[in-house]
């Protein structure tokens, strides 16, 4: 083995230790954050939040209509409850249940559940705040139609959108007495969808502090003026990051900032595209980083 | 007047700056078409992903076929963040509850924007930050980027996972030589959120 030769193999040998000792670092890293802090849902290093439009079962002025439910009958087996996992049919539900098997208290002689989830007029104003979204029903009855209840250990939980996709304050609630009852909630911090433990059900709809950004005497801000027959009654509010879109066309603001933004994409192209001395790189046959030696 | 001429060496750190500039206004563009609703997140993402594409283009980057060794490294990779998470959250696991049809096309978008910010962060800006301060800055820098180019979107609190995460893509990125391997763990990470 020549000079340059063993040079290259301790190069190679130095390259490779730095990517495993980088490599280990990222592995504690992870392991850590995921034992002292971990995210209230699985991974999120990236990937397509694919959030749609909200969809209203009363749309306020500029908003989506089609809120939609969603019903699902189980058969039961071994006088167990089977698992649950219902969702209305948007592309990010709106609202979801979901139970693991035998979380239900069930009746001797149960053979099925159906689990429906819908979306209904509120019968009900929040004394504090004002609601987010749709008011849903979601009920789970046996063959009979009589209601079962979830097991408190079995952490049945139901999962709410907020419409504003930046909302981090709301909290879900369930229609209790009349009255609206908080619930411990949790963000999961993927398209503004909150998580709640419950083990009754009913109506639940989420509640932001603060009062309705919807102009006062507009349908989704007065329950007085919204309450009608069938299915378009206003469920709430205008979401507050949602285009509200009084008036059509482009606002002044975003046409400036779209030529803003234009010019500085050209000026870094151009940067990028001055001549310069090109050194070829590819996926994977370049000199390892950290080297200027050649791979052979 | 007299043409200002900006000498090589300077054009040459400008590079990751303007670069880093490039991201961040690509990132900036996407949260307000989220956040303003310009258009339905599949185009938005699909709009993103050619972006960051075409910054990684003109900064460049080219596009070839991958080192066959890359491949099991980066599906090793990726397998350990997919394993991570699944130990991380037992019991809390159930099934996709978004509608199958819907799987495709945004396993297709997700796939162009992994692959996309893997490009930029550990391609062309990795290389550049390596060539002037060596692994270390380039390893912490991309990672740095990587972990706040998704806070408009997810919130601070996804900071520390996603700058340990960038370290680990960062590793693989080191170990295997070229940006193939850390785009496969990326993008197949990503892709276990459908079912996790």
């Amino acid at each position: 083995m020549g000079p340059r030769t063993a040079t290259r193999a301790r190069g190679a040998i130095a390259d490779r230790r730095i990517a495993l000792v980088t490599l280990a670092a990222g592995l504690v890293g992870i392991v850590a954050v995921q034992l002292l802090g971990p995210l209230p849902t699985p991974p999120l290093y990236d990937g397509v939040v694919p959030v749609e439009a909200y969809l209203w079962l009363n749309p306020p002025p500029g908003e989506h209509a089609g809120a939609q439910g969603k019903t699902v009958t189980l058969p039961v087996q071994g006088g167990s409850s089977p698992l649950i996992a219902v969702a209305t049919p948007e592309l990010t539900p709106q609202a979801q249940i979901f139970a693991q098997p035998g979380a239900m208290i069930l009746a001797p002689g149960t053979k099925s559940l159906t689990v429906t989830i819908t979306p209904v007029p509120p019968d009900a104003q929040p004394t504090v705040g004002h609601l987010a979204g749709n008011v849903y029903r979601i009920t789970i009855v046996d063959q009979s139609g009589a209601p079962v209840s979830a097991l408190a250990s079995a952490e049945v939980s139901v999962s709410l959108r907020d419409p504003n996709l930046t909302a981090s304050e709301a909290t879900m609630n369930r229609l209790s007495n009349g009255a609206w009852a908080p619930l411990k909630t949790d963000a999961s911090g993927l398209g503004a969808i909150f998580n709640a433990v419950v083990t009754d059900f009913g109506d639940f709809v989420l509640i932001e502090p603060g009062e309705s950004p919807t102009p006062a005497g507009s349908p989704g801000a007065s329950p007085g003026a919204t309450e009608s027959a069938g299915p378009t009654v206003s469920t709430g509010p205008i979401p507050s990051a949602a285009p509200v879109a009084p008036e059509p066309g482009i606002p002044t603001v975003t046409i400036a900032a779209a030529i803003a933004t234009a010019l500085v994409l050209v000026a870094l192209l151009a940067l990028a595209l001055w001549p310069r001395r090109r050194k070829r790189q590819t996926w994977g046959d370049r000199p390892r980083s950290g080297s200027r030696r050649r791979r052979r | 007047m007299t043409a200002v001429s900006i000498p090589a060496a300077s054009r040459a750190g400008l590079r990751p700056v303007a670069l880093a500039i490039g991201l961040v206004l690509v990132v900036g563009l996407r949260w307000a078409a989220t956040v303003g609703a310009f258009s339905d997140a599949l185009t938005i993402g699909l709009a993103f992903g050619l972006a960051l594409l075409g910054l990684a283009v003109a900064f460049g980057q080219p596009i070839v076929r991958p080192r066959a060794s890359s491949i099991p490294i980066g599906l090793g990779g990726g397998a350990v963040l997919v394993a991570l998470a699944v130990v991380a959250h037992l019991g809390q696991l159930g099934p996709s509850l978004a509608p199958a049809a819907a799987f495709l096309p945004w396993a297709g978008i997700t796939v162009l924007v992994a692959t996309s910010e893997e490009l930029v962060l550990r391609g062309v800006l990795f290389q550049a930050l390596d060539r002037r301060l060596g692994v270390a800055a380039a390893v912490l820098a991309t990672s740095v980027l990587f972990a706040l180019i998704h806070v408009p979107l997810y919130g601070w609190h996804v900071v520390p996972l996603d700058l340990a995460v960038g370290i680990w893509l960062g590793g693989l990125r080191l170990l295997s030589g070229g940006v193939a391997a850390p785009s496969i763990a990326h993008a197949l990470a990503d892709l276990a959120t459908w079912w996790l």
